[in-house]
């Protein structure tokens, strides 16, 4: 005879929920980080324990409550590889299509120069864009919003990966372009340079409330835009290369789905403690005339391209 | 022709560049990055063994987790959880309450190499491996949401490193020190290298043949999914002590290999040795625990260590002595303490101890004894008199009671530092205590707490510090008294 088993459970006992059954997303991405608030094992004076302390319990978003936030999408980890799976099979669609019709023999020298000199060393900035992602995830004191972050500096993978993909494919078919110069390009071309300070000033940026608005809220909603909309979108477009935009057609949504978040954290962050308000503006403030210098530095390159894109 | 993954991966696995308007320092704080801080250029020839597009990451992933989630609709169901061994469903709660939020720990660490590792190529390799985190933290709570059903005290998936149950304090204070609180450097060989190369797969496969033969497929398929995230995330740690080891840093690289042995030899003892030979039904088990460890651990780690021209830890001999006997020693007292756990704790039967002497010659001599003792306890005094009542000592670095190596055989010892008197189980714990007194001294003990009156004393109110609600949720005799030679039932049952 088996001995009696404990009374069973509707739901884990720290969903919040209160009598509805918790979604498989909240099931899995709630309540994880166990050392917050200043609930590490070791001590305060602990390096690591330190910097948590001085940029996550002591940043100046404050809220009561972070557990107040989901995410909009709902995004668990298998949802997650889902879903790119699926836009991943879309996008390697696309890019056989350029090696099998001989697409890039019929773009002009002009296009594919201009590619060269301004798309290809993306992939640099696109990098910081996934440290920055990385240092919110870690950082973010609660676990949905790290759980965002992750898949954030995921989606910031896939955008190098297929600027590179695509770089190299682009030096495969067509001389003339260096995948060994663009290194010196990011760190050399004048247009890059306000962007490059951008990043490495937002890489050392530590609060973790300033690092998420930096990124999320100034840096991000403009370039994502100028980089998957205008310059290897319309401008590609008009261009002759309707590829590259489907291609960043699929990684805007990525970027969308990267507003959308952090538009819902801001929200909850605003509702639990009003005076984020303020500081969320003075952050918006102090960054955004770095931010609009890089992109509209960034911007001008268009001009050089062959054609323009059309309004 | 469509490009393979080395026509083009380089170009994205090394995108670094020099900064201009901030330092490098800057970017990579020592604090965070890791000593010694070495300029870019030493980093830049950081490869991992195996490499993975994103591409390839979403697309393998999603089909693993469309295995296990198939196997899960197909068999999460009550009357295939009624069908399971009693003490093998102990097993998986104590399991999921030890490694669920572990590993959600494990996706920070991974992020702080995603952002602090010193070479692009290894951060990337970081980024997919906090996606990997987040899936052995997922795979877990949804499981152990699904038995919530069949045995509530599944809850402790979700609660249990919220709590203070005494065994988290341990384990929260080994993963702080191993990675959550560790910088770059030092995590890629304490969590990477150590752990997940050579301690890992004990947990996982070696768990994972056991849940087969235990008809827990479901188990088995999720723990042998886990596993290849592992193998893949895990090749981070030798390209780092590599580089470690170029720049002047063997010494160094050396007592984190030695520390963290030690470490996580003290973890499994407590999480799988004793629940392997004491909660896995014998007809389920392939080899010891000691056998696993001599095949999987000792075997392939020292291969590793030779590889860099490291030294065995200098416990070696200490270590190998207790393969014999710590795991039954902690067992002991797993027992004699089980109110203060969230999972029911064996006393071995006839069948398990013919077992147990088969594979430990002497088991029979050293346990024998202590296990006959109890049985009369429960003939005589019943359950009152199986349960220990006193403070037991707890080692003021690996937090586990100071009961190892074995009866007759005491491994204690004490260091007084700034008026203190601290004590450990062992001279290896004392050593690592002794090496980073910075990062240890400040802790306190669950017994430390309790008499400097910061947890209660009595046994009912130190039940509802640790978060355990009695007598639901506390620790039983798995089998409740219930076979011919244990009479009385459990007074709570």
């Amino acid at each position: 005879m088996a001995p009696p088993r404990p009374p069973s459970r509707k739901s884990y006992s720290r969903m919040a929920t209160e009598r509805r059954i918790p979604s498989e997303y909240e099931i899995v991405s709630s309540d994880l980080h166990y050392n917050y608030p200043h609930r590490f094992e070791l001590a305060g004076d602990n390096p690591v324990i330190a910097w948590y302390n001085r940029y996550r319990e002591g940043s100046l978003l404050l809220a009561q409550n972070w557990e107040a936030f989901a995410d909009p999408r709902r995004t668990t980890y298998h949802g997650y590889n889902e879903r790119q799976d699926r836009k991943e099979d879309v996008v390697d669609g696309l890019l056989r299509e350029i090696d099998e019709t001989g697409y890039d023999r019929r773009l002009s020298d002009g296009w594919v120069e201009f590619l060269d000199q301004w798309y290809a060393p993306l992939r640099y900035p696109a990098h910081g864009l996934q440290m920055l992602a990385a240092y919110i995830a870690q950082m973010a004191p609660a676990s949905r919003i790290t759980n965002c972050a992750a898949f954030q500096a995921a989606d910031e993978t896939r955008r190098l990966q297929r600027i590179a993909y695509r770089s190299a494919q682009l030096a495969d078919h067509r001389p003339g372009v260096d995948l060994a110069r663009h290194r010196q390009v990011w760190e050399g071309a004048e247009a890059f340079q306000p962007l490059r300070e951008l990043i490495e000033r937002a890489l050392v940026t530590y609060d973790w409330g300033e690092a998420l608005i930096v990124t999320n809220a100034v840096i991000k909603p403009q370039l994502d835009r100028l980089i998957n909309e205008e310059l290897a979108g319309r401008l590609a477009a008009a261009n002759g290369d309707p590829i590259l935009q489907s291609i960043h057609f699929s990684l805007q949504e990525d970027a969308g789905w990267h507003v959308a978040w952090t538009a819902a954290l801001v929200d909850v962050a605003m509702a639990d403690t009003p005076i984020n308000d303020e500081q969320i503006s003075q952050w918006i403030d102090r960054w955004r005339p770095l931010a609009s210098h890089a992109t509209e530095s960034l911007a001008a390159v268009a001009l050089s391209a062959p054609s323009l894109a059309a309004g | 022709m469509t490009l393979g993954r080395d026509d083009w991966l380089d170009v994205a696995r090394k995108v670094d560049w020099t900064y201009r308007y901030v330092s490098e320092e800057e970017v990579f704080p020592p604090e965070m990055s890791g000593r010694p801080w070495l300029p870019h250029d030493a980093w830049q020839g950081w490869n991992e063994a195996y490499r993975t597009t994103y591409r390839e990451y979403v697309s393998n992933q999603r089909a693993k987790d469309d295995a296990v989630l198939g196997v899960r609709s197909a068999l999460s169901k009550v009357h295939i959880l009624e069908g399971l061994d009693p003490g093998w469903l102990q097993l998986v709660k104590f399991h999921n309450g030890a490694l669920a939020l572990a590993e959600y720990a494990g996706a920070v660490a991974e992020l702080r190499m995603a952002r602090f590792g010193r070479d692009s190529a290894w951060r990337m390799m970081a980024t997919l491996g906090a996606l990997d985190e987040i899936r052995h933290t997922q795979i877990p709570l949804l499981l152990g949401h699904d038995m919530l059903r069949f045995d509530g005290n599944f809850d402790w998936t979700h609660k249990a490193y919220h709590t203070n149950e005494w065994m988290i304090i341990a384990a929260r204070h080994l993963f702080d020190d191993m990675f959550l609180a560790a910088d770059a450097i030092d995590l890629a060989i304490q969590l990477n290298l150590v752990f997940e190369t050579g301690f890992s797969n004990l947990q996982f496969m070696a768990m994972a043949a056991m849940a087969d033969r235990a008809s827990h497929h479901l188990f088995e398929k999720a723990l042998a999914s886990i596993q290849t995230d592992e193998a893949r995330h895990s090749q981070i740690g030798h390209p780092v002590l590599r580089t470690l080891i170029e720049n002047g840093g063997k010494d160094r690289a050396q007592f984190l290999v030695d520390k963290m042995w030690w470490r996580c030899w003290r973890l499994l003892i407590a999480l799988t040795g004793s629940a392997m030979e004491y909660l896995v039904p014998v007809e389920a088990r392939t080899r010891s625990f000691k056998e696993f460890m001599e095949e999987w651990v000792i075997e392939q780690f020292t291969k590793n260590l030779a590889e860099f021209g490291l030294e065995r830890p200098w416990f070696w001999d200490l270590f190998l002595e207790e393969l014999d006997s710590a795991h039954h020693s902690f067992q002991l007292g797993l027992y004699a303490y089980r109110t203060t756990l969230w999972f029911d704790v064996a006393m071995p039967d006839a069948e398990e101890r013919c077992w147990l002497s088969e594979k430990y010659p002497q088991w029979d001599e050293i346990f024998g004894p202590f296990w006959k003792r109890l049985e009369e306890e429960w003939a005589t005094n019943g359950e009152a008199g199986t349960l220990a009542y006193a403070l037991p000592a707890i080692c003021n670095l690996c937090q586990l009671p100071t009961l190892f190596v074995r009866p007759g055989k005491n491994t204690a010892c004490t260091l007084m530092l700034g008026g203190r008197n601290y004590l450990f189980c062992s001279q290896p714990c004392r050593w690592i205590f002794e090496q980073q007194k910075e990062r240890f001294t400040d802790h306190r003990s669950v017994v430390d707490r309790i008499v400097a009156g910061q947890a209660p004393g009595k046994l009912i109110d130190l039940h509802d510090w640790m978060g355990l609600e009695a007598p639901t949720e506390t620790g039983k005799d798995l089998r409740r008294g219930l076979s011919p030679w244990r009479l009385e039932p459990v007074p709570t049952a």
